[in-house]
């Protein structure tokens, strides 16, 4: 049977389906809540996923994923905020519509156009992921190296101060050296057992991500959310939305398939998310309209963009990480550590070893699509309410279930330990403005780049030139090199300044 | 000056990790050995860190007038202390009462206004009891403690 056939059967499961349900919940939950993230609900139910088999667990994490990027719409439809960054396109419309008592059409067509934007990129992650894995199953350990180095890369300079992101990247591989090495050599374990294999991935991504909100919280002392009354004022008169009808379907299929195509391909540059998906399709939209005047005041068409293109980014981001181990984004950086939680390897051989695992990946990318509009549809108002939730309730409620994940992680008390320590990290990395993804990425991929050296290292006598020999080995050193380039020379902002000087130009010969 | 905090501590891990590295056994006849790679790391991190240090003394007035906005409030040594308790509440007095304490007190630091019954009683009973029988029925037994190991 083929794998994509078996992988079915994992949803007819009724695990299976609890855990799509469920991730979809927990997903949808987080990006409504402003202040919360997905990835932040990760690293909190990371911990838990232990005791499920692994398809159960990434069922529960792709789903999850989808819901991360759906929530959002729904406080940033019916009241302005949005709960996530991928939603900040869609209040231009979104919320001029509600306000025109269109609230349910809005959030239907918000839901609608999520829920096409997710199937389609799940269907084309369905179909190229494995055509491009042919490709590079056939790596070896040179290629692993450069391709490691390129995932690092292209998340390092991911942010805005380089130094910074280099040295969260560094401070993470330098934690994966703790423990045995290849020789057998325990390195900077200093007598400690819990350490001797490794540093345990849990406490680091909780701490980071999890416990380091309650810090924040309490540093900036606030108690209620935000905008509490207006939420619960807004749930109390929620309606319940209502899915667009096929007149107003049908002339909107060209849109909706531009920003599928539109949202994949920006979700799969590393860095570039949902957010930058949303507005790129929305001003594209808004520049071929015959009404482009209209964008802004509350159309569909500025609803129906850039939410298709936002979740659109789904397939796009889990192609790079589930192919070739290079995360998009801080959500599949965590994830790539999940791979490890679960004994799994990271990249191309994913595919060679667990093929019916990666379908169960790829169908639940396209069936979380199905809890959204379950949950858009029974949902809506109780996740706006949830958005009111008091800081004093919330912030313990983080606290202890990610303390506890640490310890379920590893059945010992020294992992809170950790979780702790590394909670004061991700403050001061938080406060500092230091990424989290690099550290998260270096201490997953850490020891595959130093066995890859080292393998690779001992194929060739003529040392480093082993990179530059092997074609997709350079590919990726090329690669890279134009990623660290492209963060000192920006293409756009040339292009922007050739055309304020080419503008300059016309208007000086136009006055003389 | 906080945003030395990182640079510093970075550096002073970077020193003692190549330091570490240096008295790791050395296997002939591989191009690298257990020591190469940390300490190649290492050099990296502390270059870096030497440069966001040389950074903010050259631009420390830029960083002054960005950090007056960032005060630390002293209740996160508060909750950082809590924290820390916890930690050793789940060895002597297990994971129950640990986590009702620090619920409470974390509650009790975040609230505004009078203190909720919902806050001070059923959140941290109802929520540390639910997480250890949930943990129970997926087959992971949360500390009892040393006080009460006996009993059960």
């Amino acid at each position: 049977m083929h794998p994509a056939f078996e992988a079915l059967g994992f949803f007819v499961d009724p695990l299976g389906i609890a855990m799509l349900f469920a991730g979809g919940f927990l997903g949808t939950l987080f990006s409504a809540i402003p202040g919360l993230t997905g990835t932040m609900a990760l690293a909190i139910i990371l911990p838990l996923t232990y005791a499920l088999p692994k398809e159960a667990a990434f069922i529960l994490m792709v789903g999850m994923l989808g819901g991360t990027l759906y929530g959002g719409c729904l406080t940033a439809i019916s009241i302005n905020i949005p709960g996530a960054p991928g939603s900040v396109c869609t209040t231009l419309d979104g919320h001029p519509m509600f306000k025109k008592g269109k609230g349910a059409e809005a959030i239907g067509w918000a839901t609608f156009a999520s829920f096409v934007g997710g199937t389609l990129s799940g269907l084309l992650l369905f179909f190229c992921a494995p055509q491009l894995a042919k490709f590079a199953i056939k790596f070896g350990a040179p290629e692993f190296f450069t391709l490691c180095i390129f995932g690092m890369v292209a998340v390092i300079t991911l942010a805005d101060d380089l130094v910074k992101s280099f040295v969260s990247a560094l401070f993470g591989l330098l934690l994966s050296t703790i423990g045995g090495d290849l020789f057998g050599i325990l390195r900077f374990t200093y007598g400690t057992r819990f350490l001797l294999s490794g540093v345990p991935i849990v406490p680091v991504v909780v701490g980071t991500f999890a416990i380091s909100l309650v810090l924040r919280e309490v540093n900036e002392r606030r108690a209620v959310q935000e905008n509490a009354e207006l939420y619960l004022e807004t749930a109390r008169n929620y309606k319940q939305m209502k899915m667009p009808p096929l007149n107003e379907i049908i002339p909107r299929i060209p849109l909706m398939l531009r920003c599928v195509l539109m949202g994949t391909f920006i979700g799969f540059l590393p860095g570039a998310g949902g957010n930058i998906a949303a507005f790129v399709s929305y001003n594209v939209e808004k520049k071929i309209s015959k009404h482009p005047e209209e964008f802004g005041t509350g159309i569909i068409d500025g609803i129906a963009a850039p939410e298709t293109a936002n979740n659109a980014t789904v397939g796009g981001i889990l192609i790079p990480t589930l192919v070739l181990g290079i995360p998009g984004d801080q959500f599949t950086a965590v994830m790539l550590g999940a791979f490890l939680i679960h004994g799994l390897p990271v990249g191309p051989l994913l595919f060679r070893e667990n093929p019916v695992f990666l379908y169960v990946v790829f169908w639940t990318a396209i069936f979380t699509n199905v809890t959204m509009v379950i949950y858009g549809i029974l949902g809506g108002r109780f996740f706006v309410k949830a958005a009111a939730l008091r800081k004093s309730i919330l912030i313990p409620l983080i606290a202890i279930v990610s303390l506890t994940g640490c310890f379920a992680a590893t059945n010992q008390i020294s992992a809170i330990g950790l979780g702790i320590v590394f909670s004061i990290i991700g403050f001061l990395f938080n406060r500092y403005k230091y990424p989290f993804a690099p550290l998260i990425l270096g201490l997953t991929l850490g020891s595959i780049i130093e066995n890859s050296l080292l393998q690779s290292l001992q194929m060739n006598q003529n040392g480093m030139m082993i990179f530059l020999e092997r074609p997709a080995s350079l590919l990726f050193v090329i690669l890279s090199l134009i990623f660290i380039l492209t963060t000192f020379i920006k293409p756009g902002d040339i292009i922007k300044r050739m055309a304020e000087k080419s503008a300059a130009q016309k208007r000086l010969s136009k006055n003389q | 000056m906080g945003e030395l905090i990182v640079p510093i501590l970075a550096f002073v891990i970077a020193v003692i990790f190549y330091a570490a590295a240096g008295s790791l056994t050395r296997i002939e006849g591989f191009p690298m050995n257990s020591a190469t790679y940390p300490q190649a790391l290492t050099v990296m991190l502390m270059i870096c860190c030497v440069f966001l240090i040389v950074r903010f003394v050259i631009k420390h007035r830029e960083y002054a007038s960005a950090e007056k906005k960032l005060i630390f409030d002293p209740r996160i040594f508060l909750a950082l202390g809590m924290l820390i308790l916890f930690y050793y509440g789940l060895e002597y007095i297990g994971y129950i009462p640990s986590s009702i304490l620090f619920i409470v007190a974390l509650s009790w630091i975040l609230k505004e206004g009078k203190p909720r019954i919902l806050d001070t009683c059923i959140l941290p009973i109802g929520l540390s009891g639910g997480l250890y029988f949930i943990f129970q029925f997926m087959g992971i037994y949360l500390p009892l403690g040393k006080l009460f190991r006996g009993l059960f």
